[in-house]
């Protein structure tokens, strides 16, 4: 009788396919909402840039909206609206659950959380209009 | 089934009891993983992950539809001399370098994670190198320009 | 095999039957993995182990799988089911009517044999975070600790994991990266660190803390939406997350003075 090549069956590991993601709705979700951080990163580049044209001066600032208002800039900006609007949807859902707040011994609900930070938006947003407009 | 007498204390038992010491732990799985030498510097980056996050939600909507689409397509017109002069907010500028580095952080995270999850780019070190190697040259390059524009 | 007479068995010869494709693999013989149907009866209280059962008891008593309690407290019949992790005991093939239902064997585990996965992986992780009460001052003669019931209520919930696994087979950066230690492992880290008799919450995170063991998360979330027991995995990591982070800004700003 010959000695056994090994002592546990081969067992079969099945790979994950590159394309995971889009087995469940859920899992297209989550990554949307990941790629809106290139879409982030890409307003934040826009805004830098527009605060230095804003310092350069008057004629800077006009060329760079002049810029800014060409079609494929204009889409592009849209789509990076819609995905930052993603990303605060998303996000708001999401930070409940990292924190377990208790006020007076009872648990403060998810829903009151996320309506605390729709308040913070809308104030903030307010804030800025404001600011930029006076 | 079989039954075994149990033995119990009799009654001379009548002296304070002591308290019993737990035997030291002992277990045959490697509980003790190596020790760092400094402290890991994933906290602190996904802190500055969930400050760029929260920034982004509360910030991002409304620069971008006043900035990236309203005053480009014209449908507002913030006065140009009102712009500079927040700009060159001292208070403005810390805040505007503040926001964009955690900002930036918050994408170079996720991007990270998306490259490795997402498209399986199997090489984490590679792919941490360059989000956050990204991620560093690009905050410099942005505070260059914030302070370039303010003086 | 018995032949069954009168009204019952009349009835249950016309009633329906639901067909399931189920994955088989012998690991002697095969080199992937084969499907094979079978016709199971439909009816209206039968569960997709009740299907499994009667396969393996009229039909091909080659079929192996793991089930033990059928009541969903054991966490032993886990598979994927119609695609979706879920405990076969509890999941109803009434739902899947007119079928056909697919029976896989829980995904992100190597597979042993048919319907029967190694989950040494997990059997390795659990034991790192330390899931029992850690504490060196206990006076056996003092009695059993109290707790208040708020104290209870605070980690209740995470106590109700059944080690089922659906969590790391739904987790997609769990079949990903082999590193991260999981879900049902975190929360139950979280669920002694949460109970108030426990002194251990910094020698569990001097382990979770370690690379991608805890940060590998990217709170996808599916983790908390297969728990049958309601645990939700995802809100206890993120818990754990923001204090480790807290306790690393701690460590920095006060080096050995709040311990």
């Amino acid at each position: 009788m010959s000695a056994p090549v090994q002592s546990r069956p081969r067992s079969y590991r099945r790979p994950v396919s590159v394309w995971w993601w889009l087995k469940k709705p859920t899992y297209l979700l989550f990554v949307l909402r990941e790629l809106s951080s290139i879409f982030i990163a890409w307003l934040v580049a826009f805004l830098v840039v527009m605060v230095f044209a804003v310092g350069r001066g008057a004629d800077s600032y006009r060329a760079f909206m002049d810029w800014a208002g060409s079609a494929w800039v204009v889409v592009i900006n849209i789509i990076a609206f819609l995905f930052a609007a993603l990303h605060t949807v998303t996000w708001f859902l999401l930070t409940p659950k990292a924190m377990a707040l208790r006020v007076r011994g009872k648990a403060v609900p998810a829903r009151m959380i996320i309506v605390g930070e729709y308040v913070a938006l809308a104030v903030v947003s307010a804030f800025v209009i404001w600011l930029v407009f006076l | 089934m079989t039954s075994q007498p149990t033995s119990r204390p009799t009654s001379q038992a009548t002296s304070q009891p002591t308290p019993v010491r737990v035997p030291p732990r002992t277990s045959q799985v490697d509980l003790h993983p190596p020790r760092r030498r400094r402290p890991p510097a994933e906290p602190f980056v996904w802190l500055g992950f969930s400050a760029g996050g929260m920034i982004a939600a509360l910030l991002l909507p409304v620069a971008a539809f006043l900035f990236a689409i309203a005053v480009p397509l014209g449908w507002l017109s913030p006065d140009f001399d009102h712009l500079s002069a927040v700009i060159t907010n001292p208070v403005t500028i810390i805040l505007m370098i503040i926001g964009f580095v955690v900002l930036i952080i918050h994408s170079a995270h996720r991007l990270r994670y998306l490259l490795y999850d997402g498209l399986k780019i199997k090489h984490k070190m590679l792919v941490g190198a360059l989000c956050y190697g990204g991620a560093v040259v690009a905050s410099i390059i942005a505070v260059i320009l914030v302070l370039m524009a303010a003086f | 095999m018995t032949v069954e007479i009168g009204p019952q068995a009349a009835a249950r010869a016309a009633e329906e039957s639901i067909t399931i494709e189920v994955t088989r693999y012998d690991p002697d013989s095969d080199q992937e993995l084969r499907t094979q149907s079978y016709e199971v009866p439909l009816r209206k209280d039968w569960t997709v182990l009740d299907g499994l059962n009667h396969v393996k008891d009229t039909i091909d008593p080659t079929l192996s799988y793991r089930w033990s309690c059928r009541m969903g407290v054991c966490g032993s019949c886990g598979m994927n089911i119609q695609g979706q992790p879920s405990l076969s005991c509890g999941t109803f093939l009434s739902d899947f009517a007119p079928g056909p239902v697919r029976v896989e064997p829980l995904a992100n585990f190597p597979v042993v044999r048919d319907l029967v996965v190694d989950i040494n992986d997990f059997m390795e992780k659990l034991p790192k975070v330390k899931p029992w009460i850690i504490r060196d001052d206990v006076d056996v003669h003092a009695g059993e600790f109290l707790q208040t019931p708020a104290e209870l209520d605070a980690y209740t919930q995470f106590s109700s994991c059944i080690n089922c696994m659906l969590c790391y087979s739904a987790c997609p950066v769990y079949g990903l990266d082999p590193e991260f230690t999981g879900p049902a492992a975190i929360a139950l880290a979280e669920r002694y660190n949460l109970d108030s008799r426990d002194r251990g919450a910094r020698e569990r995170l001097d382990v979770l803390i370690e690379r991608e063991g805890l940060w590998g998360c990217t709170f996808v979330g599916e983790c908390t939406r297969v728990c049958p027991k309601h645990v939700d995995p995802a809100s206890a990591i993120q818990r754990y997350k923001l204090k480790a982070a807290q306790e690393s800004v701690r460590a920095v700003l006060l080096p050995r003075g709040a311990g």
